[in-house]
């Protein structure tokens, strides 16, 4: 495309026009001391904690540290252009970054520039990094599934919409690979993703966008990156950063968001070091004291937002933000009053409750945190454990036995629980974590070889068919209607005596069997808030004859 | 170094401030200053007396014996005092700092405060009449003015009071129309659009 000169040269003439000149007044300090992402400034008396500096060669700083004659800061990009002497400027700003739909499908460092060489990234919205928590009154409890498409976690570890969920396991046993499953698992939803990869090396969040790309799912997720290669400051800031994204849809747009912090055991790493550089005094493990709040006040921001209703006309446009009695009711503790004034009016048979569009946002958190030797009781793992809502604990040994997703049930744990969980689904897989915690103690049991009564006997492949069915491949989410379908035929005992090297086979074409001949049953499966014997009856009868014709295929 | 003088400011200031605290008690603050500016003045131009006070192959009491035997009777004991107590931890070789954070500290009681005018041409008497009484305004102190001829600013003024700097330049608009013209490329031309 080609400009003319003369239309280039009217945007100058206008801008120029617009030009005007302004005052333009700031504190200025010098820099006394830099290197390894941090500096230390003489004067800015005034500057405050967390307030942004500009220095002389265009990079950003971050006050941390306020001393006597001195602050130390974070500088933002890079340091080395900083010499000592160099001019520093407060701001009068916090530290923000762009947000907005401009970053959907972007990968970005922890400051909003793209790192995907497709061009500037450009939005008019900015969010401050760091906020304050939404209070008690602005939330409500949990109670939308936030489906993850894995049969281990969705049936036994359920996490809600506004959740906080950790992840944490050793070294290489999935937890990546859980995070981005869930991500891929909201193609065709409502919810927008942000992976924040932190201090991870950058062959691996090529590999991470390339698979997001493949399936899709940058169409609804945003990256954000600080390498392995990038300043601590960088790294410090980015799970604040990849949260004010995710902020933007929740707060002024009603959406679900999904925010995975990968990991936070490098992030605590990072700000460990920033805080012994600026002689933050060293605790335990040499983090610093606040390595707790470090955490807490991240995933403090993780929430479900209070729905505000409004009573309105059934005919009115969905987009009606105004109520006939002008009242706006704010989430649960409001739901009697609103009930009581619905009653009380005159023409309420014309009248509902309507939610007011862009409100009742969530934002779910996933943060992972990586253990050594499987230590969940050191000091950084179990901070997060006391914070978060529950943990999905990975284990090396079920690795290493084929297990995959390795989840330990037996210790992994979902606070929210069946709050969170399609009520089908919850019927289901009822018991099925008591029953895998039995197999295994029967399993050990069984090992000493001894001659097994039958209850035993079929406790154990029961179990056995249980775990077979639980394995799921790497970037294979699973619809939660099949999940329900899946999980139903193994635990009426249909798989019990299917070979286990079969269960797979016989799993999917089941779901195959279902999709093809039964497409009325998954739609009723999918709408059904409780197992009724009628459903139940018929689902058995499916299995049942498809289990025949599979046995008869198999033995051919 | 002006940067390594400035790093020296912040340790020097911690001196500074008991030293002018207890001058302020004695009611000698004006007598303080003179004895220190004298003091810098000798170091300037004694080097062999710079060298004394920054050497670290002196021992600290030897060091101390020496200033005593030279300035006991010469100097307030309140300045000689001072400067055992800096010798003591290491700081002897901070008198022009210490001077400096004095004066500052002077000021900022006195209800004054240090101004650095810098514009591309002269100002004259008028113009600098009224830059003062601006500063006194913005300021609420009574300026101590210092006034730099600086042809790199192309025109106007940029007026440094304390840690504030106002900038009015012609060199600063120039950056900042070109830092938005540099954003319009970013975001393109946007032909026919308002911006």
């Amino acid at each position: 495309m080609k400009f003319k000169a003369d239309e280039i040269a009217s945007v100058i003439k206008q801008e120029i026009s617009r030009f005007k000149t302004e005052l333009d007044v700031a504190e200025v300090g010098r820099v006394l001391e830099v290197g390894d992402g941090v500096a230390r400034i003489y004067g800015l008396a005034k500057a405050m904690a967390g307030e942004m500096l500009e220095f002389e060669s265009g990079a950003t700083g971050l006050v941390f540290n306020l001393e006597e004659n001195s602050i130390g800061c974070v500088v933002l990009g890079e340091y080395l252009q900083i010499k000592e002497g160099d001019e520093v400027r407060t701001t009068g700003r916090l530290l923000s970054v762009p947000v907005g739909d401009a970053l959907v499908g972007r990968v970005v460092d922890p400051l909003g520039r793209p790192l995907d060489g497709k061009g500037p990234v450009q939005s008019p919205h900015r969010r401050p990094l760091e906020i304050i928590a939404p209070g008690i009154a602005e939330r409500q409890p949990v109670s939308e599934p936030l489906q993850t498409g894995i049969k281990a976690i969705d049936s036994m570890i359920p996490i809600g919409r506004g959740q906080r969920e950790l992840i944490i396991g050793d070294r290489k046993t999935g937890k990546t690979a859980i995070a981005i499953d869930t991500i891929l698992n909201q193609k065709g939803g409502d919810v927008i993703c942000v992976y924040v990869a932190i201090g991870q090396k950058e062959s691996t969040v090529a590999t991470i966008v390339e698979t997001l790309r493949k399936h899709g799912a940058m169409d609804y997720t945003i990256v954000v990156s600080a390498g392995a290669s990038d300043p601590a400051p960088l790294q410090y800031i980015a799970p604040y950063a990849g949260c004010a994204m995710a902020e933007y849809f929740m707060y002024d747009h009603g959406r679900a968001t999904l925010c995975i912090y990968d990991d936070l055991s490098k992030h605590a790493q990072a700000y460990r070091q920033l805080s012994l550089l600026l002689r933050r005094p060293p605790g335990r493990e040499a983090y610093p004291g606040d390595v707790f709040y470090l955490h807490s006040r991240l995933l403090e921001r993780a929430c479900k937002l209070a729905e505000q209703r409004i009573i309105c006309r059934k005919s009115d446009p969905s987009t009606t933000r105004q109520g006939v009695n002008g009242k706006v009711y704010k989430g649960i503790q409001d739901a009697e009053a609103l009930q009581h004034d619905l009653d009380a009016l005159p023409n309420k048979a014309e009248l509902a409750a309507r939610k007011v569009p862009g409100t009742g946002g969530s934002l779910t958190a996933l943060p992972v945190i990586e253990t050594l030797e499987g230590e969940v009781s050191a000091y950084i793992p179990t901070n997060v454990i006391s914070i978060t809502d529950g943990q999905i604990y990975l284990e090396p040994d079920l690795f290493f036995a084929g297990v995959r997703p390795a989840v330990n049930v037996g210790i992994s744990v979902s606070r929210v629980g069946g709050n969170a969980q399609v009520p089908l689904m919850k019927r289901i897989a009822g018991s099925l974590r008591l029953d895998l915690a039995a197999f295994r103690e029967l399993e050990a049991f069984a090992q000493l070889g001894t001659e097994l009564d039958a209850t035993t006997q079929k406790a154990l492949d029961r179990g056995r068919a249980m775990v077979e069915l639980l394995k799921q491949p790497q970037y294979e989410p699973m619809h939660v209607v099949d999940q329900i379908l899946s999980i139903h035929a193994g635990a009426r005992g249909f798989l019990d005596d299917v070979p286990l090297n079969r269960i797979r086979d016989f799993g999917q074409a089941l779901l195959q069997h279902y999709r093809d001949e039964f497409p009325e049953v998954r739609d009723e499966v999918a709408k059904a808030t409780k197992l009724t014997d009628e459903l139940d009856g018929r689902l058995k009868e499916i299995v049942a004859n498809f289990k025949k014709a599979f046995v008869a295929a198999s033995d051919k | 170094m002006a940067e390594a003088f400035e790093q020296a400011l912040e340790l020097a200031d911690v001196y500074a401030a008991a030293l002018f605290a207890l001058a302020q008690e004695a009611n000698r603050v004006a007598e303080v200053r003179g004895e220190l500016e004298e003091l810098v003045r000798l170091e300037q131009t004694e080097p062999a007396l710079a060298t004394f006070l920054r050497s670290a192959a002196i021992q600290v009491d030897q060091r101390q014996a020496s200033l005593e035997r030279m300035f006991r009777g010469r100097l307030s004991d309140i300045v000689l005092d001072t400067l055992h107590v800096m010798n003591r931890h290491g700081r002897a070789g901070l008198l022009a700092p210490l001077l400096r954070c004095y004066v500052l500290r002077e000021e900022h009681a006195r209800g004054q405060v240090e101004v650095v005018a810098r514009s591309a041409v002269e100002l004259d008497a008028a113009h600098r009449a009224a830059l003062e009484r601006w500063v006194a305004e913005v300021s609420l102190r009574k300026p101590l003015m210092e006034y730099v001829v600086d042809p790199e600013l192309i025109g106007g003024l940029v007026v440094q009071v304390g840690d504030y700097r106002f900038d009015h330049s012609v060199r600063r608009h120039l950056r900042v129309a070109r830092a938005r013209l540099l954003e319009r490329s970013d975001r393109g031309l946007g032909i026919g659009t308002d911006g």
